[in-house]
Order: C-alpha cells, then structure tokens, then sequence
C-alpha cells in the first residue's frame, strides 16, 4: 500500500508517484508534464515529499511502501521559492503564472533581471513571447516526439539556456508543420497561438468535443466556442485516434465556418434556363423545383453523396435514390481515392476495409508505406509513423517523390509513375528467392502460392528495374527488411489506387502481406489511409451502386426481404452507374437530372468526364455551403451545414464510427444537410420519420449487420469500430485474426499493363514529363474551406514541382510561371525546383481552381473500380514568358 | 559539397566510422571541430553541412555547438589563448598574472587583438593545476608561465604568422593530423 | 608512508607510453592471458575481491558495477570516463599522456569481463594532446595484435576508440556523459534506468573511471590479495592524489589509500611559504572544505574523510594556507558551477546564478548580512532539488566555508574587499 497525505492507494494503481497522487485526489502542481511524452522532471514544480525525501512526482516511480506528503510548510516554502526564481527570470502567463499566484510568490524576492526578450509574430497561427519562457523544454518534447519535427532546440547553458528555432531565424521560416502541439503543451504563454490568444480574452466560453471534418483519420476535437463562432480547437487528450494530436488543418482551419461566402440562402436559375443567372429563393420554391424535377426525370436521375457528409446523411441520399426514385445510380467520391481499394481488398480478403487500428502503428516493427504522402495527406498518422521510426521501427516507402517518410525510410523505392504492378511483383519475386516466405500461413490461409512464385519470377527485380527505374538491389533489400518482419505493418494511399492498375495493385499488396503472414495480429496488416473524413462511412452506407449499406449485395434475397421490410418500398432493379459511367450516361442524355451532395466535380474530376455531362444535363442540384465552382454550374443550389454545425456520425479509416456534435448554429437561412434530405424525400412520396440523426442511426442498425450494435448512446467517448454484430459487442480493432471471409485467399496473380494514357496522343516525344498530382499540408482537396482560412498566408498557390535538372532543359527557374499540357488540357502554376521528384517527374497540386490541375488529368480509369488515374499523366511543361 | 567536406573527406569517413552504424550522430563534435577547422568558425553553412552530412536537424546541431566551450560561433583570432584562472591556479597567482597576459597579447579577456592574431578567453580549470599559471593555446598546454616565457613564445607566434599571413593555425581543433606531440 | 607507483609506473619506468616499452614490462599480458585461459567471470570475480573502488569520486566497487550488466544481452560497451573536470584534478591527464597502455589494457580486460565487444574512451575535449596518445596507442597496439578482432586466435573481439568532449563539466556525470557520446547535449538522463541496463545507445554499459581502469591489469597480474594488502580494509590499493594550490610542489602523488594526512603533504614540501594550514578542499571544487584541525592525523580514505565531513572523491586536495580568503574561494567554486550549469532544470539554472551574484557582491565588497543570509536560503532551494548531483557540488563550498569560516563573511558583508584569495588580516 502507498500512503498519499493519508490516504491509501493501491501500488498497482501507479506508475509514478505522480499517478499515485493523482489517484489519491492529491494536488500536485506540475508545468512540464504531458501525457504524451516520457516524464523528464525539468520544471521540479511536482517535488513531493517520499519517506522524508523531496523527489520529482513525475519521475519518480511508485512502490509499495511508500509514504507520501503533497502539502507540507517545507513544500509549501520551496514551491514559493521556485515561482520566485520562475519570476526572475521570466514572465510567465498561463499555468505556470497561476502557479506563482497560488504559491504567493510575488517576484519580489529576487531583484528582476535581463531576460530573452525575443518576441515572434511572422508566423500566421503561432506566437512566441520568450520573456514568459520558463525553460521547462516542454515544446522541445512535443514537437520531437509527437509530431517527429525538429524544430527547436534549448542552446547555450545554464543561466544562459535559451529556447532556440535558429539565430535570427523568423519563425515562419523554419520547418514548423504548425501542428500547433508546442502552443497547446507550454505551460508559460511563451508559445501562443492566434486562437488561444483569442480565447483568452473572450468569457464564457463552453468546449465540445467532435470530429475533425477534414481527413479519414478521424482526430478528436475538443472544440471552444462563445455560442455564435469557433473560437479555438485543441486536440481531445482522451481520444484514441489522436490522443490530443492535431494538424494545421484541424486545429487551425476553421475560419470558414462564418465566413461572409457562406451560402445562407438557396439558389435557382428562373424559367428553366442554363444561362439566366443563379438568384436567391426560398426554400420552399427551392425544394419543389428540385423534387419535381427528380420526379419528373424518374428513371433518369443520379447522385453523388458526399464524403465530407456524415453517416446519416449519406444513408439518407442513397435510401432517396434507391427507395425514393428506384434507382441504384448513387455513388460517392469513395470511387475516385479509394474505391479500388474497397475492390481490391474485397476481392483479396473479402472486406475491402483497414485491418487494423492506427494505435496499432506503435506496435509494427516494419512500415510499407506505398503511394502515401502520409504527414500531408494524414498528417497526425504521418506523425505516428514518424514516431514508430524515431523508437526503431524500419520503414518502406514506395512512391516517386522523395516525402518527408521517404527521406527517413531504411527503403525508398522510388519508383517511375505508373509502375507500381511491375514493382509489387519483383518484391514478391525477391521475397520467395530469399525464401522469407511465411510457409506456415500460406499453407494454412491461402492457396496459390506455388502458382505465384512461377508467375512472378518473370518480375525478378533485375527486370523489373527496366520498367520501375527502381534498383534491384533496392528491391532486394526492401524484400528482406519486410520477410524479416515480425510485425509488418502496411500503409497505403492514392498513389496505389489511382492508376489503370488501380484495384489489382491493391490487390498485390494484400499479396506481399499475405506472403509474410502479416495479417489478423496487432500490428500487422493492410491498412488504406482514407482520404475524406468520412469516406469511410459513405461507402459503407451504400453510397455505391453495386452494395446496399453494409456492403450489402442487393442481389441476394434475404438481403432485398430485410431492406424491403424496413423501406417499406421494393429495391430497384438497375444495375446502377459509377460516377464516370453517370458523367458518359449523362452526355449521351440516359441521365438528365444529378442530385451533388457536398462535392466540388468540376475542380477535382477531370474536366474530361465532367465537362460533356455538364453541358448535355437539364437539371443540376448542388447542396454545399460555399458557391463552388461546380455550384455556379447549378441549376438549384441549397445551402447546407459544415459538420461544425450538425449532428451526426463519421467513420475513420480504421473503420471507427466516431460522433459530431453540433458546435455552434448554421449561419442563419442554411439548413443540416439529413434536414435538406429528408425534405426532399417528403416532397417526393417518402416521408422520413426521424426527428434526429440518432434516429437515422438506429434505422441503419436495423438495416444493416456490420453496424447492428452501434446507436449514439453507444459512441460517447472512442466510439466503435465495425463490425458491431450486436448491441454487446465491443467492437471489432482487428479484422481476419482467425479466416478471411473469403475463406483461404487465393493469391492473385496480376500482370503489369502499361497505361493506355502513356500511348494517348503522340506519346513519351510529345509528352516527355510524367504528372503525378496531390495534396499539400496546409489545404484541403478542393480548398473551399481551407482558402479561406489563415491557411492561405502558409501556402497561395499551386506549385509544380520539378527536378531541378528538367527545369533547367526547360529554362524554367525557381517560382516561374509555367504551363503544363497534356493531351488533355491545360494548367498553369509556379514552378519549385526540388530534388524530392526524380527527373522525369513532376507534381502538381488541385487546391486552387484558378490553377486548373484537372484540366490536364485524363480520362483513363481504373480497369476494375473507374477510379481516374490521377496519378499518371504524360505532359510537357512550358515556361510562360 | 561543403568547405567541410572538400577539405576533411577522409578524416570525416574516419569519424563516422568510430560508431556503429545508425549511430552516426555519435560523430558530431569530431565533424563540428572538421567543420570549425574547415570554416575558421560556426557558421551557419557550416552548421547546415555537419547536419546534412550526419542526416541530423540543423537546430540539434546548433543546439550541440551552443552547449560546449569549445565551439565557437564568431570569428575568432588565430591563436585563440584560453588561461586559466579558476581556483587552484588562482590560488597560486593566475589573477595576478592576467593583466601580464592580456599585456602581452595585446587584448582583454573575451577580446580579440587589434592585429587578428589573438583572441584571450579565461576558462575554467584545465587539469593542470600543478604547473599554474597555464594556458592552452589553440588546444596545446603551455605550463608554468613567467613573463620571460610568454614573451618568447608571443614573438615566436607572430613571427610564424609574419612568414605567412594567409594560414592562419586552425583553433587547435582541426583533424588529429594537425596537433603537435605530447608535451613534455 | 612513501609513494608507491601502481598506476603512475612511468614515474620509475622511462617511456612507458611506447608500447614497446610497456609490453617489455609485461603489458598486455594480462589482456592476452586472460582471453586466452580465463572465463570472463574470473577477471570479474578478481577485480570483485580485490575490492577496487571508482577512483573517478563515488568510490562505488568496480567489481560490483560489472556485474549489474545483464549476461546475455548483447551488444554492450565500456566507456571510459576521461572527462577530468573537477577543478584540482588532473591525475588521468598525467596518466593517458604517459601510461596510456595500462588504461587501454585495462579498459579490454574490463570489456572482456562484461563480455563487451567495444571500448569508447571519451577524453574532455580540452585534452587534445591525450586524444592524439590515446588514438596512437591503440592503433600501435592494434597493429601488434594486442588489440581488435579475433583476439589471440580466439572469439573475442575487442575495439578500442577514443572519443572527444567539448568543453562541459557536467560530461564527467556518466549518464551526461553517454548522452554526449550519442551526439546530444551533455545533459543528465533520468535514473533507473541505470547505464548497467541501458547505457550507451541503450545498451548495457559500464562507465569507468581512467584511473579506476589503470588498476585492472595489475591486479589481474599479480591477484586480489596483493591489492588488498595495500592500503586499508575497505579502501583497498593506492590512490593518486592531486595535490594543489598552497603547497611546496604541487603535482601527482600515488599512495596507498590510508596514508596520513601529513605523510602526504610532506611528499609534497608541505604548506608553502612556510604558512599555517587553513583548510583543503580534499575533492576538488565539489567537496566542502575541511579545516585543518580536522585533518591532524586523518588517515586518508573514503571512510574517514567522510566521517570527517567531507568527501575524498577524486582525491584532488586543493590546499588553502592561513591567509585565504574563504568568501573568495566559494566565489571561485561559485562562478565554476554557474558556468557548468547545464541550464536544465531551474533550482540549479536560476539558483546557481543567483549564488554567483551574491557572491560577485561579497567580493567586491558591496555586500551586506543580508547577502550572507541569502546564501543559506539560495542554497535551500537547490539542495535535494535538482536533476543531477552538480546543484549539490555547488553548494559544499559556500555552505561549509559558511558554517567553518564566518568571519570572512563578516568582514565581507562589513564592506572589505577580496584581495585577489589574500584574506585581510
């Protein structure tokens, strides 16, 4: 037993002495201790008295026996003469100020003194005031060990000790992802940010938590609010995604939310014509329009549902299609990331979702991480990732830019674009001549392996190395790193399923983790990092339409009989289209009415497919919450909710079905999205009775098995990861730990094909460059929200990056306009000079519309899930003189 | 490459190899001596090279280089004269000695002569405080001063640095090659 | 009691830093003996019974601190500590200079004994000269097979590499000191847990004092008895006193551990000038002072130096005659641990600081009572309070020359200036 100021507690209870303090309701001050980070006993503010001894709490560790006092006069005396020597030394706000106001230390003991006056504003989030440092290297910690950046460092020595980013180094021109960590850690004000600053000085301020509405990893948001505005975002401590981790965009990007764009009133374009111009309506005359022109093309109607919605909404959509208007033409912008994925892996393994949890990063020994730019495209993953690698876990990484993972990988396969099959192949080829093989699981989960090893052996990396530009000995080398792996870990992107090759390149990673028996265990499997906040759940609601919610097969009877029960109307019995099969229906007029939920298809799809439908479609609706560049194409556009302004639902990548709250109200005249939806399925003969979204989802567990167990009162906290079989059942971490429910997988033996885009139009002579487009950190797809943020003063625009030797033969100098054109179209940028993309590559962003990125991509898909091949498109680059 | 890397590549090879591999960063103060010999001081350049080459963040390495003594961040004179007056050689007359010292060299504590050639640092204790007062010049112990003996050797440094101007003796800390035999 | 030369055999044995020399003399038989015929559990168990204790200040049982490694974990690594800091020590800087073998061999035999593949001797940085020995002898050595793979034709493999420092006291802590083999700042780590576990590279690793190491090949040679016989019973051997400040000849002294106090000062002409002792500072700047009549007939060694109230350490006695100035000496110590503060945590940062200005006050002859009490309440805040040990080293100076010497203080605080360590009389 540890006696805490009387008060027994349990040893096993506690880690620390700390721990031991803080079970027995003790208050121990602390400034440099964080949760997230290893107890180092900087600040000596949480000196407690342990059998007669004074020790640091939080280093301290806790046995039985002890006996502990946390409020004596000789504690008392020397924290007060501690905040005494704080306060010469600095002027500290915040936690550690509120500590020298409790302890009664006034600054008077000790005469004041020069201080590190160094003060920084340059930075469009964060603040530095090192008078009010107290050098507890608390940041130091964080911005190392959580975010894996090295932006500062203590220098000089005793008295002399310093926070340091740099000698006479602006602080916007450091390294700095402003993840915001160090702001919301530091205990003395001395690094601020924007938003706590504003925070400070507002009253009455009450936190929500809810779910980042930005990426599919699903961080938690403890959000501040006066009521009417987002005031300031920290990361939930408690939360498993994030454990209180954050990035740029979801601490920082959220100045959109009452931003004067916002639509606040729906639009229609009067006497049915294209060209009269978009003007404000009620929404009553809105609705109608929009209800009686579904109606009337009956037959002829689709849908896009929208990632960035939640669950709820996205159930409500395709029940209006399927139930509504008898259709099965609904699906979601899962078919242009990772809808080959969801193929892929369903072919492989059966579900076509992560295996795995992404806590279970820390417990993998070996990373591949493939065609994922990871700590921009999911940057609290990223930075996951980063961690694993500081402790010792070996990385891989395919992809042909030199990412911030790439450059500490143990592997950088740096592949040519569109490669990526003949790569996947020579390291299952690699792997069998090392005999690194997992004989036992293959023998005992799949079948096919004798086949496979014949088949890839004409991948062997030395020919290979002749398509991927990748060194067989790189290839080798990786192959043993991950057949030696005990726990091989698989993470991968868009950078795999956004080729012609998409859905079978996914298939042949499920292949090099099935070899090494890398699935079923903690730490070990295939894990898609979804884009889309809640890309996730859009799929598994239905919003596709070959599979009812939970991936449901409509063709299989029991299936119809249960949502007939519960619809109360019959299933449909089209075939229902994909959306670059609704954009050809729609040119070719088989489709003359699209319903777009919260998507921006004219600045993200390629102008190819889009541009044709546009122009021969008689009835566009858009529901969004800012006059994108595809609602200014509307016919009728209805103001919507941002998710900071609703109830609902999102599912992360891991499959974590995760609760939004409503912050604060719509902006007055928009409208919840489930609220828009179930008007319109009233006004078209299904009338929905849900008064809430948690009705919503009590209807889809009725519906739907993989999430029969999940109601809201149920996703308080860490919400559930499916399958959730019943109202018991805790939810599922880890998928296919005993079969696959395709029973023993068969090892899928794939060709590489070279994409048809590479022949298109005059070929490698007229095109020499190979596009490979994506995301930066700051912004967000198609930037409606995050340009107009802060966001903006980080990064304003595009760039082409280009190896510097390309750059050179094309006369082009860094940040010089350029053209990039393809057989497609054209776009126009600024070039950066980089040595990150190999020569013969180069990258563009598609955050800015006046850029026109998707101009140039073209229409070649995916030959299994249609997904557009973003990531391989020949051009030449042009400087605009 | 660097001015770092140019001038000490094999010395840089050797460093690096002293420590198992991965633990590369074992090799910083070996590179930040190469790189202050290399640079005449710390410069950032010199910062940045050290980090490129040890695959370290360029704010550790400043970090490192503002923790110890011996790195020196600003230009400094030619023979850089570190004299110790700390206790032990207190005790046996090294204040006293100091304004000799600072006379002959031509410059005060933490100054540099008017001529470039000197910069006088007091420094804490040496390990030779049996033959105080002391000093190590450019890393080389000079013990058991007398005025005679420094006048000597100051005219022998500037006669060397007369003979030629443009070598300046790196500040002791350049490669192993470079310094003298044990004293005697 | 005379010298008796364990370590310090070049004092009899000319240009005992040639390797030639050294193997004439039986060097790095030892090493090949014990590699060849003995288990390392046998070197481990003679330096265990010899009762060799860490010459480098805690006086902590070599053979014990070995025997923590963990047996079978893999790989492990001596360090040996050459980062002589502490003011009024220079012992290893004698003996890497001039008897650099007997530190190297002594280094292998302790590898061999942990079962330790690697050797890496970190030197101060200011010991460029040591380096430059050092990195010569263990490549002579090397190249004559004494050193390096595959020892006399068997398994074992030993490496010997010499490593810099760069100017920072607090490199001597061992886990500092690891941490600036690492490439990071030379700061403190947390213990538990302890290098023996997780040292170097979080391997399992032995911290090692020059001196300490330098006893190794002579007590493999010649047996545990021998050792034991030298000296007294719990502080087995010779030791190498640095004898500083105000003596006749300062300089190296190894006697046996136990010798009197007189005997020593007599080998080294006694009190200079003819002066009356005052006080030594017997481990340096770390260690509180002493005062002569506590010194009459101490016999010197750990036990009885502690029980007289102060510490032997590293046996650096810094000698204080009649007419020192103790406010003058603590600002000296003072103004070293300032300077040392590694800026970590804020009781020693702030506190030492604080210290320094009182102190530069009292000197100057502008301090007052209430300075002399501020030291007392300075000294509160940093005992017991801070991260590693060099908080405490900063304090036995001012404190014990406090408690012993008051009256300096008063005349300090009475306006009197500090002449240059002269007190006034």
């Amino acid at each position: 037993m540890i006696v805490v100021d009387g008060r027994p507690v349990a040893p096993d209870a506690a880690h620390t002495v700390l721990d031991a303090c803080r079970t027995a309701g003790a208050h121990v001050p602390t400034l440099c201790h964080d949760a997230r980070v290893e107890p180092r006993g900087h600040c000596r503010a949480c000196l407690v008295d342990v059998d007669g001894r004074l020790v640091p709490a939080c280093t301290t560790p806790a046995h039985d026996g002890q006996r502990i006092a946390t409020d004596t006069p000789a504690l008392a005396a020397y924290r007060r003469d501690l905040c005494e020597l704080m306060l010469a030394e600095s002027a500290p706000r915040g936690a550690a100020a509120a500590l020298c106001a409790a302890t009664g230390a006034d600054g008077t003991r000790y005469p004041p003194r020069a201080r590190d006056g160094r003060a920084d504003d340059s930075h469009p989030y964060l603040r530095f005031d090192l008078e009010a440092c107290i050098k507890c290297r608390l940041c130091v910690q964080v911005c190392e060990d959580v975010q894996g950046q090295f932006v500062y460092a203590f220098a000089g020595r005793g008295e002399g000790a310093h926070l340091s980013w740099g000698d006479g180094v602006r602080f916007a021109d450091t390294d700095c992802v402003a993840c915001g960590a160090c702001a919301s850690a530091c205990p003395s004000g001395a690094i601020d940010d924007v938003d706590r600053r504003r925070a400070t000085s507002t009253a009455g301020l009450r936190t929500v938590r809810t779910t980042c509405g930005y990426c599919g990893v699903g961080c938690q948001l403890d959000v501040r609010t006066d009521g009417t505005d987002v005031v300031q975002i920290d990361g939930t401590r408690a939360a498993s995604v994030n454990a209180g981790h954050l990035c740029v965009k979801g601490r920082y990007a959220h100045r959109f939310v009452g931003h004067p764009d916002r639509l606040t009133t729906p639009l229609v374009r009067r006497g049915g014509r294209r060209d009269a111009p978009l003007v404000p309506a009620g929404w009553d005359e809105a609705l109608d329009l929009v209800a009686r022109k579904m109606d009337e093309h009956r037959g002829k109607v689709a849908a896009l549902s929208s990632s960035r919605c939640t669950n709820e909404e996205n159930y409500l959509l395709q029940k209006w299609l399927r139930a509504g208007l008898a259709t099965h033409n609904v699906d979601c912008c899962a078919r242009v990331c990772h809808g080959p994925t969801a193929a892929g892996m369903r072919r492989v393994l059966g579900t076509g979702a992560a295996t795995n949890s992404l806590a279970d990063i820390a417990h993998a020994d070996v990373i591949l991480v493939s065609g994922s730019n990871a700590t921009v495209g999911h940057p609290v993953t990223g930075a996951r990732i980063k961690q694993a690698v500081l402790r010792g876990a070996r990385l891989i990484v395919i992809d042909p830019r030199r990412t911030e993972l790439a450059a500490i990988a143990d592997a950088h396969l740096q592949l040519r674009p569109g490669s990526n099959v003949a790569l996947l192949n020579s390291l299952a080829c690699a792997l069998f001549d090392l005999a690194l093989e997992n004989r036992a699981f293959l023998a005992a989960r799949t079948t096919g392996a004798a086949e496979l090893r014949a088949f890839v052996a004409q991948y062997a990396p030395e020919r290979a190395e002749a398509l991927t530009g990748v060194p067989a000995a790189l290839v080798r080398r990786a192959a043993a790193l991950w057949g030696n792996a005990e726990r091989p870990y698989q993470a991968h992107g868009l950078g795999m399923t956004e080729h012609f090759q998409g859905s079978e390149s996914v298939m042949l990673l499920c292949n090099l983790s099935l070899l090494v028996g890398g699935f079923g265990r903690e730490g070990v499997g295939v894990n898609p990092l979804r884009g889309q906040n809640n890309v996730q759940g859009a799929a598994d609601m239905g919003c596709q339409p070959d599979l009812l919610t939970g991936y449901a097969d409509p063709a299989d009877p029991a299936v119809r009989e249960r949502f007939t029960r519960v619809w109360g109307r019959p299933l449909p019995t089209d075939r229902g289209l994909t959306i670059p099969k609704m954009y050809r229906a729609a040119a070719r007029g088989d489709v003359r009415a699209l319903f777009i939920l919260g998507e921006d298809v004219v600045q993200t799809d390629p102008a190819a497919h889009v541009d044709p439908a546009f122009a021969a479609l008689d009835f566009i609706v858009v529901q969004e919450i800012f006059l994108s560049k595809t609602a200014e194409r509307a016919d009728v556009v209805l103001p919507g909710a941002c998710f900071f302004e609703k109830d609902g639902t999102f599912t992360n990548g891991e499959r974590r079905i995760q609760r939004v709250r409503k912050v604060v109200e719509p902006p007055p005249g928009a409208r919840a999205d489930w609220q828009i939806l179930c008007e319109l399925m009233a006004r078209t003969g299904l009338p929905q009775p849900f008064a809430h979204p948690s009705d919503v989802m009590d209807e889809i567990a009725q519906v739907a098995p993989p999430f029969a167990g999940v109601s809201f009162a149920r996703l308080e906290g860490d919400g559930l990861q499916w399958p959730v079989p019943d109202a018991a059942h805790p939810g599922t971490g880890i998928l296919h730990a005993q079969a696959f429910p395709v029973g023993k997988a068969v090892l899928p033996q794939v060709q590489y094909v070279p994409s048809p885009v590479l022949a298109n139009a005059g070929g490698e002579a007229a095109y020499p460059l190979r596009l490979v487009t994506g995301r930066v950190l700051e912004h967000y797809n198609c930037g409606t929200m995050t340009r107009r943020t802060d966001a903006v003063r980080l990064v304003a625009h595009d760039a082409l990056e280009i190896h510097p030797d390309d750059a050179r033969a094309l006369g082009v100098v860094d940040g010089a306009p350029v053209r990039v054109v393809s057989a497609y179209g054209e776009a126009r940028a600024h070039a950066a000079l980089t040595e990150a993309v190999a020569p013969g590559t180069c990258f563009l962003s598609f955050h800015f519309p006046e850029t026109g990125t998707n101009d140039v991509t073209s229409d070649i898909v995916d030959r299994v899930a249609d997904c557009p091949e973003y990531k391989l498109t020949p051009v030449r680059v042009e400087p605009i003189r | 490459m660097g001015t770092l890397q140019t001038t000490f590549p094999a010395e840089i090879q050797a460093a690096i190899a002293n420590y198992p591999p991965g633990r590369q960063a074992s090799a910083v103060l070996r590179l930040l001596y190469l790189a202050q010999a290399a640079y005449g001081h710390l410069t950032p350049e010199a910062i940045d090279e050290v980090s490129g080459i040890l695959h370290m963040d360029p704010t550790q390495v400043r970090g490192v280089a503002g923790f110890y003594t011996l790195f020196l961040e600003h230009p400094h004179g030619g023979y850089v004269v570190q004299y110790c007056n700390d206790l032990p050689c207190a005790l046996r007359g090294a204040d006293d000695f100091l304004p000799v010292v600072a006379e002959k060299l031509g410059c005060r504590p933490g100054e540099t002569s008017a001529d470039g050639l000197f910069t006088l640092e007091c420094v804490m204790c040496l390990a030779a405080c049996d033959h105080a007062p002391m000093m190590q010049v450019n890393l080389e112990y000079v013990l058991d001063l007398t005025p005679e003996k420094l006048d000597a050797l100051v005219a022998e440094w500037r006669a060397k640095a007369a003979a030629n101007p443009p070598r300046r003796p790196p500040f002791g800390f350049g490669p192993p090659s470079e310094m003298a035999a044990p004293h005697g | 009691m005379g010298e008796m030369h364990v370590v310090l055999r070049h004092r009899d044995i000319p240009d005992l830093h040639d390797l030639d020399v050294y193997v004439a003399h039986g060097g790095y038989a030892q090493l090949k003996r014990a590699v060849t015929t003995m288990q390392p559990a046998e070197v481990l168990d003679i330096v265990k019974a010899s009762g060799l204790r860490g010459r480098g200040g805690a006086g902590f049982p070599t053979g014990l601190k070995w025997s923590f490694c963990p047996r079978d974990v893999y790989p492990k690594y001596i360090v040996v500590n050459n980062d002589e800091s502490e003011p009024g020590t220079f012992k290893d800087h004698e003996l890497t200079l001039r008897n650099p073998h007997q530190v190297i061999e002594g280094a292998a035999l302790a590898a061999y004994a942990i079962g330790a593949q690697a050797v890496y001797i970190y030197c101060r940085g200011e010991f460029w000269q040591e380096m430059k020995v050092l990195e010569a002898a263990v490549a002579r050595a090397r190249a004559a097979g004494w050193l390096g793979q595959r020892l006399h034709g068997t398994d074992y493999t030993c490496e010997v590499y010499v490593t810099p420092g760069a100017g920072a006291y607090i490199c001597g802590e061992e886990t500092a000191l690891l941490n600036s083999l690492e490439g990071e700042l030379g700061q403190p780590r947390l213990k538990p847990p302890f290098p023996a576990v997780a040292g170097l590279y979080a391997r399992p690793t032995v911290v090692n004092n020059t001196e300490t190491l330098a006893n190794v090949p002579p007590i493999v040679e010649k047996g545990a008895a021998w050792f034991k016989a030298i000296g007294t019973e719990k502080s087995p051997g010779t030791k190498v006193f640095c004898l500083s400040g105000h003596v006749e000849r300062p300089g190296n002294y190894e006697v046996p551990l136990g010798t009197p106090f007189e005997d020593l000062m007599a080998l080294a002409g006694g009190v200079w000038k003819g002066r009356a002792l005052k006080a030594i500072m017997p481990a340096g700047a770390s260690s509180p002072v002493t005062p002569a009549a506590k010194l009459a007939g101490l016999p010197l060694d750990w036990e009885r130096v502690a029980a007289a109230g102060s510490t032997l350490g590293s046996a650096s006695f810094i000698v204080l005659d009649e007419t020192t100035d103790m406010v003058w000496v603590a600002d000296k110590t003072t103004r070293f641990f300032q300077h040392e503060s590694c800026g970590k945590c804020s009781p020693c940062r702030e506190g030492t600081y604080w210290l320094k200005q009182v102190y530069r006050r009292l000197v100057a002859g502008q301090g007052t009572a209430a300075d002399v009490d501020l030291i007392g309440d300075i000294a509160r805040q940093i005992d017991g309070k801070c991260f590693c040990p060099l908080g405490e080293f900063a304090l036995s100076a001012p404190r014990s020359t406090l408690q012993l010497f008051r009256e300096d203080y008063d005349r300090a605080a009475a306006g009197a200036a500090a002449q240059n360590g002269q007190a006034h009389a």
